[in-house]
């Protein structure tokens, strides 16, 4: 019970809990006051019955002493007249001394004929009576002493009189009070519950004020501030407000500055990445640059050769179904020469990164066309291991850098190995997980030393005499800037092997 | 220097007026303590006794319990007559004092009971009850048709009174119907009968101050009311009741009954005392309601008027 009004008061406004614990005080209030003023009202009529039927009595005594003294019945009537005319008296007679009545009025009920001493004053559940002996004063002696102005009087009785009041009209007196104070009170508290609603909304407004301005700070709006009304600690929230707010507006902003030129730096970082990059794949065609020029090589002296028979066939005058077989071959070595000339325009490309569907084995197979040359220079055998086709989510020409990167350096390593052993190039192309493409690239070099593998992604750390040290480097930042990383594992004397982890397309809903 | 012999001469004086003091004189005077108004009815008697007798008497006056210093006092006055007014004076007398003196006693409406043998004798009674005589001569005077009186009263209390009444009706020709009750209710109903069946213009009421058969609380307004409706004579021996609505009343002259009671003790002083042990009043006053007067159809004229010395309602 306790903890559904801790919870409902939790729940409910400022306001409503005011006027909750007004309207609960008033109530206690209204009970406990419409009690007293009962219980006190009760006892005050009832006091005030008392006393004026004892009054009523003693007069009616007063009126019977000439019935009694002259034991007239018309007499008794005149007196009882004036006793009867009272509503709650139900019962009134006159008795003698000898307790031989005289008169009677009304109806009469048990348990009303009490003895001596009178006067008597009883309760009974529906009525009270009253017995009032008559008694008239004689005085001693008629003259002009009488003991000095004091009463030298003495009472003579006469005989009593006996009224039976009935309650009804004090409890129809008590129930009409008890209701009039409920009414009343219901009536005031009705008036003060209004007057305190009025109050207390005037007192909640300002706060109710404050809360508005609170709200729409909340939801975004700038420049906001609280009015400073109401009471005296409203006015501190307000104040805190503002300052709170102030200052807040002055952090935004200077964080608004921050995140800017930290847009700005991280743009200039991007742009030295791509330039970084370019540079990096540019170095590389230089690298590779004997080796176009030895593929470039083939097809150029396949076309010379070429194009020297058709001019002997033309000084020999052969058919032209002859020629046209040799202009095909003319052709298509021209176009191999294009191929090649298009693969490293592409590679050279600069621009700004585009993130697209990358098919990952088309795309190694294109890399491993560019540096056909010098795996066949160096007798190296690779092999493309594909169960899947995924399509990594990044850019294709960055994509084609990063796995040249790793393929050349894998070519390095090789090379130097002239122990006879197996020059192997093998690449994995499958799934990590629900997200990431996984591409494993390993060779069977030499292996790197644990103490290398820790710096190898670190810029400016090579291990050649004429690199720059920046490969692996860019290769691992171009990885994490879209999304994806790269990680390496050797055993020295049995090879090293890369693998890079890449956002890949649809391969959740696989 | 004048000083000094007029201070001189103050002194002589005032010795000489202590020797005077304290020399016992033959009469004293012993009067109930009293508040207004009935202080003044005894100062006025007291100065009624003062004014007949030709010296200052001792006076005591006795509180409302009596006094075990009043027998003392006597002794010391050695007064041979003592006047006492009031019951309780005669009370504090009787039950203190040695009976070697004569009382005269004053301001009682009934003759003192209680006294012994030896006192007896000495005891000469003024009643407070006005004296028929004056009553029924002022009754004449007013209503010369009136035959009949009637009156209630008890015998312990007042016979001595009806007695005399009752003598002194036969002497003036009218006929006095005297109703003894025992008790206040007897009294009530013989009122009730005699104003039941009494005729109106040839009959009065006397309505006599008799605390055993008339109760003025409870009965006299009942005795107005019916002797207004059927325009009954009522006249009465109380001043109260003719404000009250009785034609007439006689009440007491008190300066007039202190020189009474003056000259009373003086010729008992003087073993000079002639007169009855008991009598009625004869010192009185009038009052006369003339509203009820008029009801009765009497004449209220001046010379009328100038026989009472009250009127109710007062007259401007």
């Amino acid at each position: 019970m306790l903890e559904t009004l801790k919870k409902h008061l939790t729940q409910t406004s400022f306001k409503t809990q005011l006027l909750l614990l007004f309207v609960m005080g008033l109530s206690i209030l209204a009970i406990v006051v419409t009690l007293a003023t009962t219980v006190s009202t009760h006892y005050l009529m009832e006091n005030m019955f008392i006393t004026r039927n004892k009054i009523l009595v003693e007069a009616f005594a007063k009126q019977s002493t000439l019935a009694l003294l002259y034991g007239s019945e018309e007499n008794s009537r005149d007196a009882v007249r004036i006793v009867s005319a009272f509503q709650s008296v139900e019962y009134a007679a006159i008795h003698e001394v000898n307790h031989k009545r005289l008169f009677e009025y009304g109806k009469s009920v048990p348990g009303i004929d009490l003895p001596p001493p009178y006067p008597i004053q009883k309760e009974l559940d529906a009525h009270w009576v009253f017995i009032e002996p008559v008694v008239v004063m004689n005085p001693i002696d008629k003259e002009p002493s009488n003991g000095g102005g004091q009463s030298n009087q003495k009472p003579q009785f006469l005989g009593y009189v006996k009224v039976l009041v009935s309650k009804s009209e004090l409890q129809t007196i008590q129930s009409t009070i008890v209701l009039s104070n409920g009414l009343i009170i219901f009536i005031l508290s009705a008036i003060l519950y209004f007057i305190f609603r009025k109050l207390v909304n005037q007192m909640v407004e300002p706060l109710q004020t404050l809360t508005r301005t609170m709200k729409k700070r909340e939801e975004g709006q700038t420049g906001v501030r609280a009015s400073l009304q109401g009471a005296k600690e409203l006015h501190t929230i307000g104040e805190a407000f503002n300052q709170m707010i102030n200052v807040l507006e002055e952090r935004e902003e200077a964080l608004i500055k921050e995140m800017h030129s930290r847009e700005k730096a991280e743009e200039n970082v991007r742009q030295h990445q791509r330039e970084l990059a370019h540079f990096s794949r540019l170095k590389t065609m230089g690298e590779m640059a004997s080796g176009i020029a030895h593929e470039l090589n083939q097809p150029l002296a396949a076309i010379v050769n070429y194009t020297g028979g058709c001019l002997e066939r033309l000084q020999t005058e052969q058919t032209v179904p002859e020629f046209v077989a040799v202009v095909q071959k003319i052709n298509d070595q021209a176009e191999r020469a294009g191929a090649i000339i298009h693969r490293l325009k592409d590679f050279l490309r600069k621009g700004n990164a585009v993130t697209e569907s990358v098919d990952v084995r088309l795309a190694i197979e294109n890399v491993l066309k560019l540096i056909e040359c010098e795996l066949n220079q160096y007798e190296i055998k690779w092999s493309v291991q594909a169960n899947e086709c995924p399509k990594a989510l990044m850019d294709k020409t960055h994509f084609e850098q990063v796995t040249l990167n790793i393929i050349q350096n894998a070519i390095e390593a090789m090379k130097e190995n002239t122990e006879g052993k197996a020059r192997l190039l093998t690449i994995t192309v499958g799934l990590s997980g629900k997200e990431m493409v996984e591409v494993s690239i390993k060779d069977t070099g030499p292996g790197i030393p644990p103490e290398i593998l820790e710096k190898l992604f670190e810029p400016f750390f090579t291990t050649k005499e004429e690199g720059m040290g920046m490969g692996l480097s860019i290769v691992s930042s171009i990885l994490e800037s879209h999304g994806g990383r790269i990680q390496v594992s050797s055993m020295v004397g049995e090879g090293a092997m890369f693998k890079l982890f890449m956002p890949g397309e649809g391969i959740r809903d696989k | 220097m004048q000083l000094f012999f007029r201070r001189c001469l103050l002194l002589i004086f005032g010795f000489w007026s202590l020797g005077l003091c304290a020399e016992p004189q033959p009469i004293s005077v012993i009067y109930p303590e009293a508040n207004a108004p009935f202080k003044d009815i005894y100062d006025e008697i007291l100065s009624g006794i003062q004014a007949h007798l030709s010296f200052t008497p001792p006076m005591l006056r006795v509180g409302t319990t009596i006094q075990e210093n009043v027998g003392a006092w006597l002794t010391q006055q050695n007064s041979k007559v003592v006047i006492t007014l009031g019951s309780k004076s005669f009370e504090a007398v009787q039950k203190t004092a040695s009976p070697s003196f004569s009382m005269v006693v004053g301001a009682v409406l009934f003759p003192p009971t209680g006294l012994d043998a030896a006192h007896s004798g000495s005891v000469i009674t003024i009643s407070y009850a006005p004296a028929p005589q004056l009553l029924f001569q002022r009754l004449k005077r007013l209503f010369p048709t009136v035959q009949n009186i009637h009156v209630v009263y008890n015998p312990e209390l007042n016979d001595w009174l009806i007695k005399e009444a009752l003598k002194t009706a036969e002497e003036m020709g009218l006929k006095l119907n005297a109703e003894a009750a025992s008790d206040l209710k007897a009294g009530a109903n013989a009122y009730k009968n005699i104003l039941d069946a009494m005729p109106s213009s040839k009959s009065a009421l006397w309505i006599l101050q008799d605390n055993r058969t008339f109760n003025e609380a409870a009965m006299l307004p009942d005795i107005l009311s019916k002797s207004w409706d059927k325009k009954l004579i009522a006249f009465s021996s109380s001043l109260a009741h003719a404000s009250k609505g009785v034609v007439f009343a006689l009440y007491p002259d008190n300066r007039k009954l202190g020189e009474r009671l003056g000259k009373i003790s003086k010729e008992v002083l003087e073993q000079k005392y002639t007169g009855t042990r008991l009598m009625s009043l004869s010192d009185t006053k009038a009052a006369l309601n003339t509203r009820t007067a008029d009801h009765l159809g009497l004449k209220v004229t001046r010379e009328v008027m100038e026989e009472f010395d009250l009127t109710f309602p007062p007259q401007g």
